[in-house]
């Protein structure tokens, strides 16, 4: 953990020294670089990355795994930022040029906290992120579930159905708030079929994948959640907000808590 | 005598399929829950069985009609356009399944226009040009996909399934009437096709012999070609793109019939729903995860595909 910090450190000294401006290749990298210095000096940001506002300003070199190779020798960044999205071409691309990189992987809840003082010790920042986790920490008491056992299905995509496993971002926090998770295989994302989901027969059904039919599937009509309308159908402002882990923790927590409370009060 | 033994053997492996698929579950273990075998598996099997039919019967008919073995709706890209026009509707009215057939419908058949007018413009050996042009705009089709999604910031790999076909698909059941209205189109215009299967047989011989026996060549070309694309771009508008279905089937079944397109085309329509069933079950129940089902016939389909290329030449 201490060599972990040391290089942090080195790699702030390098950015106050050297430093061209940080390129953040994440939407929830961003916002964290954001949240903790409005002043710090992004110069690129994915396509995705439309949170804050001011970010909008921010030069687009790539997506999500793609990266614009002469926009970023042009920017000449001191450092790149990932969060699990590192791939092997753009790894070596940066590995050649002599770019410096991290990932910062802020999968679930306890790695966003983590994560964001990772980037914290990076780009120097008074923000106090363990008062933000102790804040986190107490909405979750707020909302904690008083019910017995609780399934839960949780569906991240439809075309094909994918499930979210206790192992997400949005799985660890409904985890945390007493509920149980279904995981259909050990993987954080699993596509599955429609019989698997049928035959787990969830409580309770947290639709992140922005369709509206979910009462009107064929079969589906039988699963237990359903026919108490235990379904929670997120806007797509909600997806946006549960699909980046980062310092938006605190409205995932309220948004996930309040939908609770209304179908367990 | 001889095609009673030969349909009825197609109709017992249908039907044993079909069983299995009701009632066998992941890895091959019995699952009776009612709600899955009627709203699941049921329309799902339909769905498997029509995709089937419809990809290797209009094979069949388009290898006569063209006289060119090589055609089928995936490879002279009625398929691709039809997943051009669906993915349009995906992005502008999602989730609207009138608006994804008629565009699919769109699609596929301006995308088979255009495979034909290229074709005209080689010079050389006409089954390859058709194929290479087929081909050329499958390749259009797909790139303008990625373009579309990419312009509407959405990400491709959620349209991955409907781009490597799968019957993978949920039903609503506010669609149903429409559902069973579509089954019944599709029937209806299979029932038309193998109406014309005798004008086939003459316009097979060449078009100067079916011209000089009274058959408006034109019209028929026209009217089953147009009935054809309609069908793949029904199907393709639920399952996406499912290759090779329909030049392999149709290769097989004339190994077991004559030249007579009635039967070729309706044993192709059994031996096509048999092998997507099957295909559908093994991609079900066999893997872990569940894999679009064009990717199992993909690979199965080209080594013969490269077979029939051989004997062409």
């Amino acid at each position: 953990m201490k060599n972990i910090n040391l290089s942090f450190i080195l790699l702030f000294i390098y950015v106050i020294l050297f430093g061209n401006g940080i390129i953040s290749m994440a939407p929830n990298i961003t916002e964290t670089l954001f949240y903790l210095n409005e002043n710090t000096h992004i110069v690129g940001r994915t396509v995705y990355c439309n949170h804050p506002e001011k970010a909008l300003e921010v030069d687009v070199v790539g997506s999500f795994y793609e990266m614009n190779y002469e926009t970023i020798i042009d920017l000449d960044p001191e450092i790149v930022l990932f969060s699990d999205n590192l791939t092997a071409e753009s790894k070596a691309f940066l590995d050649e040029n002599d770019y410096s990189y991290c990932n910062v992987p802020m999968d679930d809840y306890d790695a966003v906290f983590t994560g964001m003082r990772d980037i914290q010790e990076l780009i120097g920042s008074h923000c106090n992120i363990d008062s933000i986790k102790h804040y986190a920490d107490s909405l979750i008491d707020v909302y904690k579930c008083s019910q017995d056992e609780v399934d839960v299905y949780i569906e991240v995509g439809v075309n094909p159905i994918i499930a979210g496993g206790s192992s997400t971002y949005i799985g660890s926090i409904v985890e945390r708030l007493g509920y149980n998770v279904i995981d259909f295989t050990n993987k954080r994302y699993t596509p599955v079929s429609q019989e698997l989901v049928i035959e787990s027969d969830p409580d309770l059904l947290v639709i992140m994948s922005g369709s509206s039919s979910i009462y009107k599937r064929s079969g589906w009509h039988n699963i237990s959640g359903i026919k108490k309308e235990h379904v929670i159908e997120f806007s797509s402002e909600d997806i946006d907000i549960f699909s980046r882990p980062g310092p938006r923790v605190i409205n995932a927590i309220s948004i996930l808590g309040e939908y609770l409370d209304e179908i367990f009060p | 005598m001889k095609y009673f033994l030969k349909y009825a053997s197609l109709l017992f492996i249908l039907t044993l399929i079909g069983v299995l698929y009701i009632i066998l579950g992941r890895h091959g273990s019995i699952s009776l829950n009612e709600s899955i075998i009627i709203s699941i598996r049921l329309p799902r099997l339909i769905l498997a069985i029509m995709t089937g039919a419809v990809l290797a019967s209009t094979g069949a008919l388009m290898q006569g009609l063209l006289r060119n073995p090589l055609a089928d709706p995936y490879l002279l890209g009625i398929s691709g356009g039809a997943v051009l026009g669906h993915s349009l509707s995906y992005i502008i009215f999602p989730g609207n399944l009138i608006f994804a057939i008629i565009m699919s419908f769109a699609g596929g058949f301006t995308a088979f226009a255009s495979t034909i007018f290229l074709a005209q413009l080689w010079k050389g050996n006409r089954e390859y040009s058709m194929i290479i042009s087929g081909i050329m705009i499958s390749t259009f089709s797909s790139s303008a996909v990625a373009l579309i999604f990419i312009f509407s910031q959405r990400n491709i790999s959620e349209y991955f399934y409907t781009i490597m076909g799968s019957l993978n698909i949920i039903f609503l059941r506010d669609y149903m009437l429409i559902y069973m209205l579509l089954l019944g189109i599709i029937a209806v215009v299979m029932i038309l096709l193998v109406l014309k299967s005798r004008e086939l047989d003459i316009i097979s011989a060449g078009y100067e012999v079916a011209l000089t026996s009274g058959i408006n060549v034109k019209r028929t070309m026209y009217l089953t070609l147009i009935l054809s694309a309609f069908a793949v771009s029904v199907v393709v508008a639920f399952a996406g793109i499912i290759g090779f279905v329909g030049i392999v089937v149709p290769h097989l079944v004339r190994k077991i019939t004559d030249a007579r397109h009635f039967h070729i085309f309706l044993m192709s329509l059994l031996l096509g729903s048999i092998l997507l069933t099957g295909a559908d079950f093994i991609v079900k129940n066999i893997f872990v995860q569940e894999i679009p089902v064009g990717i199992l016939t993909s690979l199965l389909g080209i080594p013969i595909f490269i077979y029939i290329l051989r004997r062409v030449r």
